[in-house]
């Protein structure tokens, strides 16, 4: 059930309905029973088969957040190590199964067989669970934030069923923390029009930059990576430009319907990214690009290996970086064009990290025209052409294909004009699209109006959801599936 | 909670007044069924023929596969939807799948995917699919051609868009959509559509041939003149595509099918323009190639491409590639005198020319025709 459709709006407007009925609002385990329904109605709308497995999944570890906090106040920390333990094997094991289990496999039997020892595998039938990628991590943070004792382990199966099968975001993210959803679960709801009025208007933005410039774009770009070896130099680099746009603008619109409908429940969802394209490199821009993933990802793995690697200095940084950056790249998919496109980035913190301008994080200010600074700029689009060579491992194929098409860079070709068929009405969803990154830099979505006396009259607002409507039904292309749903 | 309400409706009221009218007037013309309520034999006399989608692919393989499993199958493009049940014997299904297949992949796909196999297919290779700068033959070419089409929103959108065009443009008539049991815009306000027996009715264009965007062939000489539109010049003609036809012909074989098929006709004009415009001289060798694989298989090859005759003459073609029903009359009459294998199935090629003798005699519309050339 993609949430820009029908079926969504529908099924949605059904859950809010109810959602805010009086019997919901006023008694907390109702109003979670019937987000649960909703919740594994959507998901198995999307997937009914894995209903057993998230069910399966989410009773063993709303079991064993239970043991480990029996533990703990017993003071039995062992016992309560060794349960956190099994807990991260169990999610990881999980994620190993479904989604690694046959690549790695096949990998190490190419590895042995190109050393002369003889070894087949024969591909094992695994269906991926949708939203597998997400629901993993939810369950072990879980259980690793209760062993740091930031949460208290739910008591109501259904609220923590809730919150791990939590329907906005289950199939693409954002990846929520325990501690910030969770509590937003419990107690009385009463609704918060302003916050809900907000989610609208990220919804429609969500809406704007999903069909109108991601899926306009999918158009092109789809086209010439399909054939991009008959393609020429000029093409391939403003395909490579445009499909980074085209990734944000598909994932950034999916966030920010995820975050709108949860807003409409009086529940807000982690921000997942901050405006990656005003990055002035290429650590600013992992702070700033799918912000849910990269900050778990340094919780759990980066912050623990920058420890273990102390002693190194700035080269055990540069490898905790490469390794952070490896399984951020892995965790993507089973294909080593993920780990190609990890690997790639964390070469790329290298300097940064020698150059002290790793940790850096300077607040972005315009010149006197209200524009980015010449240097900001520059250093803008430096990290804007590093990370779309970037994403052309994450788009490719195979790595031989990525290497291919980043080969057809350097020919004469490159000279020429590029031969793309991208629509005017496009081009202007982009620049329009630029501008409002910078210029709502400080807002969550551009459509939080600024404080000004032209914003304040109704009229002035409600021509703005006119028109981005129209837009909307006037120029969205033929749908496309969310990029990150294969995740 | 209400006032959240109250700012959602005045946001979407605009829209809802916009949309609702074309989706009730698209509605009543039956323009936005779902795909399987218009699979069902139609009555004689109704035309089906929708104008904001295309179905005519999906169309054509779900009413052969799931109702009419005919003996006699007509297969092919839009040129081969003129020939008409009328000319089988007795007893003898029939049903013309033309317009379900664009390019020569498609014929095999279509067969492959029926349940049932018929016992004789008559079907057309249009001579564009010999040439190397077809459009339709290798890019629009899927594999998914002949699934059941599902509703789009983003398709009802557009539809509605458009219908305020051609409402604005003077092509449609709020009267007649309320008014006629036909179903679809074209049916309704142009008489276009197919038939019982799948063959297409060109009303208006048979009515009132000034209509046609093709009138005196004024838009097909524009296509070989810009040498674009099914009609790019080609010296030579592309000799890949007969390896697909070479597999359709074996196919035929295994399942004990007899096929016949042909080169449809251009109007006698438009075969001298092409002549002597020097461009499409793959035309010329289309004949000799389909006529070496067919004779490898037990199917017979006939060449159309040039066909003029007391039936066959410019004022009998509803545009310049397009033959009316007298054409097809005669070109069967033909055909069933040259294959006497297919004989069995229709009747006697006299009778068919006494039919149209008739028809030419009594159909006012030919001689109205006639005065545009």
């Amino acid at each position: 059930m993609v949430v820009n459709s029908l079926f969504f709006l529908l099924f949605f407007s059904v859950v809010f309905v109810v959602y805010y009925l009086p019997i919901c609002r006023n008694n907390e385990r109702i109003r979670n029973g019937w987000l649960f329904l909703a919740c594994y109605f959507f998901y198995a709308v999307a997937d009914w088969k894995m209903i057993p497995l998230l069910l399966g999944a989410t009773v063993v570890f709303y079991a064993l957040g239970l043991w480990l906090k029996r533990e703990m106040v017993n003071k039995n920390i062992k016992k309560a190590s060794r349960l956190t333990t099994l807990g991260v094997i169990l999610g990881v094991g999980l994620l190993l199964y479904f989604k690694y289990l046959n690549f790695f496999a096949e990998s190490f039997a190419v590895l042995l067989n190109t050393m002369g020892l003889s070894v087949s595998w024969t591909t094992l039938n695994i269906v991926l669970p949708i939203g597998v990628s997400f629901f993993t991590f939810k369950l072990i943070s879980y259980i690793v934030e209760i062993h740091r004792e930031h949460i208290e382990p739910c008591n109501d199966y259904i609220e923590f069923g809730t919150y791990i099968a939590f329907f906005p975001t289950i199939l693409s993210g954002p990846i929520d923390r325990p501690n910030s959803l969770i509590p937003q679960l419990r107690g009385m709801k009463t609704f918060d029009y302003g916050l809900a009025v907000d989610g609208l208007r990220q919804i429609l933005w969500g809406m704007f930059t999903k069909m109108c410039i991601a899926d306009n774009i999918a158009t092109v770009t789809d086209t010439v990576w399909a054939s991009f070896s008959s393609q020429g130099g000029s093409t391939l680099i403003v395909v490579a430009l445009l499909y980074f746009i085209q990734l944000y603008a598909d994932f950034d619109g999916y966030s920010n319907m995820a975050i709108g409908v949860g807003k409409l429940l009086g529940i807000r969802i982690t921000r997942n990214f901050n405006h990656p394209l005003l990055a002035r490199n290429v650590a600013e821009f992992w702070r700033r690009w799918h912000m849910s993933l990269t900050s778990w990802i340094t919780d759990y793995i980066f912050m623990p290996l920058n420890i273990a690697f102390r002693n190194y200095g700035n080269t055990g940084i540069c490898i905790a970086c490469i390794i952070n950056l490896v399984v951020i790249g892995l965790w993507h998919g089973a294909n080593w064009t993920y780990g190609m496109f990890g690997l790639y980035n964390g070469l790329l913190f290298i300097p940064l990290v020698f150059s002290g301008a790793f940790g850096k994080n300077k607040k972005l200010k315009p010149n006197a025209y209200g524009l980015p600074k010449l240097s900001d700029f520059l250093k803008m689009a430096l990290t804007f052409v590093l990370v779309s060579i970037a994403l052309v491992f994450f788009r490719a194929g195979n790595i031989h294909g990525a290497f291919a098409y980043l080969g057809g860079f350097f020919s004469l070709s490159t000279l020429s004009m590029p031969s793309l068929l991208i629509g005017k009405s496009t081009l202007f969803f982009i620049l329009l699209f630029l501008l409002l990154e910078w210029y709502q830099r400080d807002k969550e979505h551009p459509l939080q109006f600024p404080i000004h006396q032209l914003w304040s009259h109704v009229l002035m607002r409600y021509s703005v959801y006119w028109c981005l409507i129209i837009l909307i039904l006037k120029y969205q292309a033929q749908p496309n599936t969310f990029i990150y749903f294969q995740f | 909670m209400r006032r959240l309400y109250h700012k959602i409706l005045i946001i979407f009221l605009p829209f809802i007044l916009f949309y609702g009218f074309p989706t009730v007037c698209l509605y009543r013309a039956g323009e936005l069924f779902s795909f399987d309520t218009y699979l069902h034999p139609l009555e004689k006399g109704r035309l089906f023929g929708l104008a904001y989608s295309y179905y005519d692919k999906e169309y054509k393989y779900y009413m052969t596969n799931d109702y009419m499993r005919p003996q006699v199958l007509v297969l092919g493009s839009s040129r081969i939807m003129q020939v008409k049940s009328n000319i089988v014997r007795p007893g003898v299904s029939f049903y013309n799948a033309g317009g379900a297949v664009q390019n020569v992949y498609e014929f095999r796909l279509f067969l492959e995917k029926l349940a049932y196999k018929p016992e004789l297919i008559i079907a057309n290779f249009d001579q564009f699919y010999f040439n190397p700068y077809y459009e339709d033959q290798k890019g629009l070419f899927s594999r998914d051609v002949y699934e059941k089409p599902a509703f789009s929103f983003t398709k009802y959108l557009n539809s509605c868009a458009t219908f305020y065009e051609d409402l604005f443009a003077d092509k449609i008539n709020l009267r007649e959509l309320f008014r006629s049991d036909q179903i679809g815009v074209t049916a309704i306000c142009t008489q276009r559509g197919f038939t019982t027996d799948g063959t297409y009715y060109d009303g208006m264009v048979e009515t009132h041939p000034e209509v046609s965007i093709d009138y005196n062939f004024k838009g097909t000489m524009e296509r070989i003149r810009n040498k674009n539109l099914r009609f790019q010049g080609c010296d030579h003609a592309d000799k890949s595509i007969l390896g697909e036809v070479d597999s359709l012909l074996t196919f035929c074989d295994q399942h004990d099918i007899m096929f016949v098929g042909f080169l449809p006709p251009f109007a006698p004009k438009i075969s001298d323009v092409l002549e002597k415009d020097g461009h499409y001289g793959y035309l010329n060798e289309i004949p000799e190639l389909l006529n070496e694989v067919a004779s490898r298989h037990q199917a017979v090859m006939m060449d159309f491409t040039r066909y003029e005759n007391q039936y066959a003459s410019d004022c009998f073609f509803l545009d310049g590639f397009h033959g009316s029903d007298l054409v097809y009359y005669a070109m069967m009459a033909d055909m069933i005198d040259s294959v006497p294998q297919i004989q069995k199935y229709f009747i006697p090629s006299d009778s068919i020319r006494m039919q149209n003798n008739r028809q030419l005699r009594q159909h006012t519309k030919y001689h109205e025709f006639r005065y545009a050339f």
